[in-house]
């Protein structure tokens, strides 16, 4: 856990700001088109312009008032959900779904401490034998159970 | 009769064997994850949504709708046994209900949220039956432009009554029509704002951004405050009420289901607004206001009623416009687009089966939490007593199979990962982000409108305040903003948002 001092507001502003940035310069590189016959990119160009005023509106409001409260950045659940995910993502097709999902499951459980290992175990068992259940024999998911690093076919 | 040809058609869908297993299914989840900790709605359903990809759309439907006043209903429990409000729209619930359960009379309380529900839920029901065919003729002769003038009015009514800065709001609805306008453009074929990433032609998977946001966020959320649940071993006493009783509950379970009914329509609206104004009522005309705070049974009964009353009408601007009112509509949306139909007022008449089965199910499925919760009180009780840490690693690994399934790729996945950062950046930041959500959903729906709308109108934008019904309808929009723009409704707002 890290606290950070943030001013919430100028931090909102410049997110918005960057995204606008960021959308208005893939807006602009489509056909704008004329009013009467609007291109691809007219609507997406106003809203980034839209966006832009808006992130610059709320940077303005918080430069204003400089108001810094403390955030709270739980470092460890964040860090393991990403790996969780991570791992998910590049192992799901070569692994398969009970592999894949026990460790995914079971390095999500380590991101609260006050799970064992014994506990997480528990839980990425049932869990990937519950989940298997539902998407594979329920909803016939065409991922295989075990994968082709695991299994030849 | 016309309406009772409708709710007939309606409940032959709903009593189908399947459905009324969905139903039940739905319901069941519904009070579960009302009754557990940190786990609210929003995130279950779109937990679910890929698990709805497999099942006929009405069946999806009734499945989801279970799940909302689910947890309606189990956030009622826990807010009368435990003073927390497993869902935001029981905070008022606490009030009285609590109190009530200090007094030895939570029986009496959990019955008269369960019977003022189920009041609410029927009488909701025909409420929806009778608005919606009119309301969807009315529609049907809506032109572009004033399509699109219902959805910024739909967008901005939903954010002004979100909790927080306005203008934050408004910004956030904003970036998600940006986001939903990602991918192929539906009239030239031409990729638009991919940043070269082929997996992103067919624009940001809706499951991947909700269950990033809201699945995966509210995890890391509920990880960093330490847990603190203590169940007190209390009585709960009898379940029956007393004539005395009844009589006292009778009118404000009436008045909170009129309320209800009527507030659950306005976007944004739904059941917490509802609850809240049913209280402030009650409170108003009780010969003894005093009692209010002390455990008055009126105080559970007509917000209760309100709130399952409004979680239902605010099904009618979904089903009938396609336009979502809360986070939870939004959902049911997503839901509807992944199966290929397109929300709006065709649905009533390409798809009546949908349509008033949804409707019927919804009755079938009060009638459920009824039978299923009184007796079961004492099971759900014991559930509350699971400690969060087992529950957030299965979400986490529902999150990932589920997105799989639905993109059927690892890049959803990597989606899920941006969703899951962007939200808690945007949280922390105290961007709330449901209207992003909506933005996200009404994104491409607004920028067809906009564009046939100016095309009918050889370029002139002021076609938008020209047409009557449409400049209404931005009038309205306008003074609604104006309104909670006010410093002292401002303040108000926030004072109720707090409390």
């Amino acid at each position: 856990m890290q606290e950070v001092r943030v001013n919430k507001t100028v931090g909102a502003g410049l997110v918005f700001i960057a995204f606008a940035i960021a959308f208005a310069f893939g807006a602009l590189q489509l056909d704008l088109g004329t009013l009467s016959q609007l291109g691809p990119g007219y609507f997406p160009f106003a809203m980034a312009m839209l966006l832009l005023i808006l992130g610059v509106a709320s940077l303005v409001e918080g430069l204003r008032k400089p108001d810094v409260s403390t955030v709270m950045i739980p470092w460890r659940p964040i860090i393991m959900i990403v790996l969780a995910l991570l791992f998910f993502g590049s192992t799901i097709r070569g692994l398969g779904l009970m592999p894949t999902l026990f460790l995914t499951i079971f390095a999500a459980a380590m991101a609260d401490k006050r799970n064992t290992l014994l506990s997480a175990t528990c839980l990425s068992a049932v869990m990937s034998v519950f989940s298997w259940l539902v998407f594979k024999v329920g909803l016939g998911a065409v991922v295989p159970t075990f994968g082709p690093w695991l299994v030849s076919y | 009769m016309e309406l009772i040809q409708h709710l007939e058609l309606g409940l032959s869908v709903a009593l189908a064997a399947e459905n009324i297993l969905y139903c039940f299914l739905g319901v069941l989840m519904g009070t579960l994850i009302g009754v557990l900790p940190g786990i609210g709605p929003v995130a279950t359903i779109a937990l679910l949504l890929p698990i709805t990809y497999g099942v006929p759309p009405e069946s999806a439907l009734v499945l989801l709708a279970g799940i909302y006043y689910g947890a309606q209903y189990g956030g009622s429990t826990t807010a009368i046994l435990l003073s927390l409000p497993g869902e935001s729209s029981a905070a008022v619930t606490v009030l009285d209900g609590y109190q009530m359960a200090q007094q030895g009379r939570a029986g009496a309380a959990l019955a008269t949220a369960a019977l003022g529900s189920f009041f609410a839920g029927t009488v909701a029901t025909f409420v929806i039956a009778l608005a919606s065919p009119p309301l969807t003729k009315l529609a049907m002769s809506f032109g572009a432009a004033e399509y699109f003038s219902l959805m910024v009015l739909g967008l901005l009514g939903a954010v002004s009554l979100a909790s927080g800065s306005v203008l934050r709001a408004i910004t956030m609805a904003v970036l998600g029509i940006l986001l939903g306008l990602v991918g192929q453009d539906v009239y030239t074929g031409v990729t638009r704002m991919t940043m070269d990433i082929p997996e992103l032609m067919d624009g940001v998977s809706f499951s991947a951004l909700a269950m990033g946001i809201f699945g995966l966020g509210e995890v890391v959320r509920n990880l960093r405050s330490p847990e603190d649940r203590t169940v007190t071993k209390s009585s709960i006493g009898r379940l029956m009420l007393s004539w005395q009783e009844i009589k006292q509950i009778a009118m404000p379970v009436v008045r909170g289901t009129g309320i209800g009914s009527v507030l659950g329509v306005l976007p944004g609206g739904g059941s917490l607004l509802s609850s809240f104004v049913s209280y402030t009522t009650e409170r108003k005309m009780a010969k003894d206001p005093s009692r209010f705070g002390k455990g008055a049974i009126e105080g559970v009964a007509g917000p209760e009623s309100a709130n399952n009353a409004g979680a239902q009408t605010s099904f009618i601007p979904m089903l009938t416009l396609g336009i979502p009112s809360n986070p939870v509509m939004a959902m049911m949306i997503g839901a509807l687009i992944i199966q290929g139909i397109t929300p709006g007022p065709n649905v009533i008449n390409e798809r009546p089966e949908l349509f008033w089965g949804v409707i019927a199910s919804m009755w079938l499925g009060n009638l459920m939490l009824v039978v299923l919760n009184l007796p079961l009180i004492g099971v759900w009780v014991r559930l509350l007593t699971v400690p969060y840490r087992f529950l957030f690693p299965a979400i986490v690994g529902f999150c990932c199979i589920g997105v799989f399934s639905v993109t059927n790729s690892g890049f959803g996945l990597y989606v899920l990962l941006v969703a899951f950062i962007f939200g808690f950046i945007v949280w922390e930041l105290d961007c709330e982000p449901a209207p992003l959500l909506l933005g996200f959903l009404l994104g491409p729906m607004l920028e067809e409108n906009f564009r046939r709308a100016m095309l009918l109108a050889h370029g002139e934008i002021g076609t938008f305040v020209v047409r009557p019904i449409s400049a209404g309808i931005l009038l309205v929009a306008v003074v609604m903003i104006l309104i909670v723009a006010l410093p002292n409704v401002r303040k108000s707002r926030n004072e109720v948002f707090v409390e």
